[in-house]
C-alpha cells in the first residue's frame, strides 16, 4: 500500500530473495540478492526460464546470495544444462558460503566462476 | 413522526438492507471464493442487486404525483430483472443436474424468447398499462395482464426448476451421495423465495405495499452461497484428506526402504553401527544405508537429494537402489559412483541430483574406502577427537554423466570412529538464522564420552542440536550415521573372507 511513498528494500531476512534482470542484446546478467532455498528457488527458476530462450550469455552475479541450498543448485544446474548447447553460462562473484557449498557439492567444476 | 411515517422509513431500509446484504454476498464470492463475474451464482447476485435497487426506486417514489415517471421506470425494469432472475434460477438448479436444454433452439425458445416480449410489455406498459398503473396520485397498481400473464409464467420457471431436483432426489436418493445432497439443497433453494415472499403476503396481505421480493431473494441467496461454499470445502477436505494420507503411506514406504532394526548386527563384534534419519516433510530427500557385502565387506551409504517432499522421494528411491545394485556388484566406492552417475544422468530430465557418501570398510583389516560425490566431509575420530576429514571431492550424482570420482583409503584402528550426516544437521538454524555448523557438530561428538555406542552418540548429536535451534522451525531432514571399528575378531580373521 502506497500509504507513506516509501518501501522496505531489505530483503536479506529471512527467506527472501530479490531477482534483478538487465540485459545488453543477447547478454543477460541475473542479480541474485538474499536466499536461494526451497521456498524462493521456484520463483528463480521461472525467472531464468524466462530469458535463457532469449540469451547466448547468462551471467548469474551472486555477490549479494548468502546462502544457497541444494534446491538452489539444481536451478542453476538446470540453466548450465539449458546453455550447454547455445551459448555461456558464467557464475559470478560468490560469495564465501555460497563458494564453500560449489566445492563441497562439486560444482565448483562443473560452472564457468569468475 | 407518525406511525405511517415510521412504516415507510423502516420498510425503505429493509429494502437497502436486503440490497446490502446480496451486495456482501457478491464480493465474497468474487474476492474470497475467487469466483469470476461470468460464475453462475455472481451473475444471480448481480441481478437480484439492480432488482433491489429498482425496488428501491419505486418504493421510494410511488405515491410522489411529480415522480410518476420514476415510478414506472422502477416498476419496470423491476418486472424485466425478476424476469431474468427466475429464468437465472430455473437454469441456475438445471444446471445442478445437467438437465439444461441441449438445443441451441430450445434454449432460446424457453429463455430468450420469454423474458425479450415480457421486457417489451414492461417497457411499453406506460402507455399501454397493460402490466401495471400509476395514477395521478402517483400510486401503483397491478393490471390484469400482471396476475394473467407474469405471475404464472415466474411460478411456471420456478416450479419446472424444483420439480426437477425433486424428480432427480427421488432417482438418485439409492446411488449417489453427492447428487442427492446437491438435489435436497436446490430444493430448499427453490423453495426459499416463494416460501417466504407467501409469508410476507401472508403477514402483510397480498395487496400490501410493503412486500420486499428482494428480502426473500436475499434470504434464499445466503443459503445458497453458504451451501455451495461449504460444499466446495468439503470436497477439497476430502481430497486433502487423500493426499495426506499418500503421503503417510509414501513415509511407510520410504522408510521402511532402511535399515531400521538395531543392533543391526547383533553377531558381529567386529563394530558398532548406529544410523537415524528424521524427515522435515512427510517424505524426504534424505537416506542413509548400510548392508554386508560379503562376510568381511560392510558398505555404508548416506545421502541427500536436492529439494524435498515428493519429487525428492521418488528420486531418492531410485538412487538407493541403484547404489545398493551396484555396491553389490563390486568394484571400489569411486567406480560404483562412476556407474550410478551414468545410470542416474540418462534419465534425469528434472535436474535433481544427490550427494552420496560411499564407504566400504574390510572388516578383517580396518580399512576403509570411500568416495564423496558432493557430500558433506565425514568427521572421523582416529585418536580418540573427531575431526572433519576433508576427502576428495566429486560432482553430485545427476548433474554430469561424465563425472570421475576419486577412493580415499582411510585405516580404521580399534576404538576409531566415523561419523557421516547431511547438510540437516550442519545446516540446523535457530532463530537468529545462525547455522549449527561443522564446529559445534564436532563439539558435540568430542564431549560425549569415550565408551559412549554410537546410538548414544547420534542422540547426543540430535539433542545438541535440538538445544541450539529450540523452537525454530527446520527446513532440512536430519540424518545421520555412526560407526565404530572394534578390531577384527579374536580368531582368525581370513576364515570370514569367504
Amino acid at each position: 500500500m502506497a500509504l507513506f511513498g516509501k518501501k522496505n528494500n531489505n530483503t536479506n531476512t529471512g527467506s527472501d530473495l530479490k531477482i534483478s534482470i538487465t540485459n545488453e542484446g543477447k547478454e543477460y546478467t541475473l542479480l541474485l540478492e538474499g536466499r536461494l532455498d526451497t521456498i524462493t528457488s521456484p520463483s528463480c527458476e521461472k525467472k531464468i526460464g524466462e530469458v535463457v530462450g532469449d540469451a547466448e550469455k547468462l551471467i548469474i552475479d551472486l555477490s549479494d546470495l548468502l546462502y544457497i541450498s541444494s534446491a538452489g543448485l539444481r536451478v542453476l544446474l538446470g540453466a548450465t544444462q539449458q546453455m550447454e548447447n547455445k551459448g555461456k553460462l558464467i557464475v559470478r562473484n560468490p560469495t564465501q558460503a555460497v563458494r564453500e557449498v560449489f566445492d563441497l557439492t562439486g560444482f565448483s567444476r562443473l560452472f564457468t566462476i569468475e | 413522526m407518525t406511525n405511517q411515517e415510521i412504516i415507510t422509513g423502516l420498510y425503505l431500509e429493509l429494502l437497502v438492507v436486503a440490497v446490502i446484504l446480496i451486495g456482501i454476498l457478491f464480493i465474497n464470492n468474487i474476492v474470497l471464493y475467487k469466483q469470476k463475474l461470468k460464475d453462475r451464482i455472481s451473475v444471480m447476485l448481480l441481478t437480484s442487486m439492480i432488482l433491489g435497487c429498482f425496488e428501491i426506486l419505486w418504493a421510494s417514489c410511488e405515491e410522489h404525483p411529480d415522480l410518476r415517471a420514476l415510478t414506472y421506470i422502477g416498476a419496470c425494469g423491476y418486472m424485466i430483472l425478476f424476469v431474468i432472475f427466475t429464468v437465472l434460477l430455473n437454469r441456475y438448479i438445471l444446471f445442478r443436474f445437467d438437465r439444461l436444454p441441449k438445443s441451441k433452439w430450445a434454449t432460446i425458445l424457453f429463455y430468450i424468447v420469454p423474458p425479450l416480449i415480457f421486457s417489451v410489455l414492461c417497457i411499453t406498459t406506460p402507455w399501454t398499462h397493460w402490466f401495471v398503473s400509476v395514477d395521478e396520485a402517483g400510486v401503483l397498481y397491478e393490471e390484469k395482464l400482471f396476475d394473467v400473464l407474469f405471475t404464472p409464467l415466474m411460478i411456471l420457471y420456478v416450479l419446472i426448476a424444483v420439480v426437477s431436483a425433486v424428480r432427480y432426489a427421488i432417482q438418485s436418493r439409492r446411488s449417489d451421495h453427492t447428487t442427492k445432497h446437491i438435489a435436497y439443497n436446490m430444493i430448499v433453494f427453490g423453495v426459499l423465495i416463494p416460501a417466504f415472499y407467501i409469508m410476507e403476503i401472508i403477514l402483510l396481505g397480498a395487496d400490501s405495499k410493503y412486500l420486499a421480493l428482494n428480502l426473500a431473494v436475499s434470504v434464499a441467496m445466503v443459503y445458497l452461497t453458504t451451501n455451495v461454499s461449504t460444499h466446495t470445502l468439503m470436497e477439497t477436505r476430502a481430497k486433502v484428506e487423500a493426499t495426506e494420507a499418500d503421503l503417510r503411506i509414501g513415509t511407510q514406504i520410504q522408510t521402511s526402504m532402511l535399515p531400521l532394526t538395531f543392533p543391526a548386527f547383533p553377531d558381529r563384534p567386529e563394530f558398532d553401527i548406529h544410523a537415524s534419519m528424521d524427515p522435515a516433510k512427510e517424505v524426504g530427500g534424505d537416506f542413509y544405508d548400510f548392508f554386508m557385502i560379503d562376510e568381511d565387506h560392510l558398505a555404508l551409504v548416506i545421502a541427500d537429494v536436492s529439494g524435498k517432499g515428493i519429487p525428492a522421494a521418488l528420486f531418492m528411491m531410485s538412487s538407493k537402489i541403484f547404489i545398493n545394485d551396484h555396491t553389490t556388484m563390486g568394484g571400489t566406492p569411486a567406480e560404483i559412483l562412476e556407474r550410478v552417475n551414468k545410470l542416474v544422468c540418462a534419465n534425469n530430465d528434472a535436474n535433481m541430483f544427490v550427494t552420496v557418501w560411499l564407504g566400504i570398510l574390510e572388516i578383517s583389516t580396518g580399512r576403509l574406502t570411500t568416495a564423496s560425490a558432493g557430500h558433506e566431509y565425514p568427521m572421523l575420530n582416529l585418536n580418540g577427537k573427531y575431526k572433519l576429514f576433508k576427502d576428495e571431492h566429486g560432482l553430485a550424482i545427476g548433474a554430469m554423466g561424465l563425472a570421475k570420482y576419486t577412493d580415499t583409503e582411510i585405516q580404521l584402528k580399534k576404538g576409531d570412529s566415523i561419523f557421516v550426516y547431511t547438510d540437516g544437521v550442519a545446516e540446523a538454524t535457530d532463530a537468529d538464522n545462525q547455522l549449527f555448523g561443522t564446529d559445534r557438530t564436532l563439539e558435540a561428538l568430542n564431549s560425549m564420552p569415550a565408551d559412549a555406542t554410537q546410538k548414544e552418540i547420534l542422540l547426543g548429536v540430535r539433542a545438541a542440536v535440538d538445544a541450539f535451534v529450540k523452537d525454530a522451525p527446520q527446513f532440512d531432514d536430519l540424518t545421520m550415521l555412526g560407526l565404530r571399528y572394534n578390531g577384527p575378531k579374536e580368531i582368525d580373521a581370513s576364515e570370514h573372507t569367504q
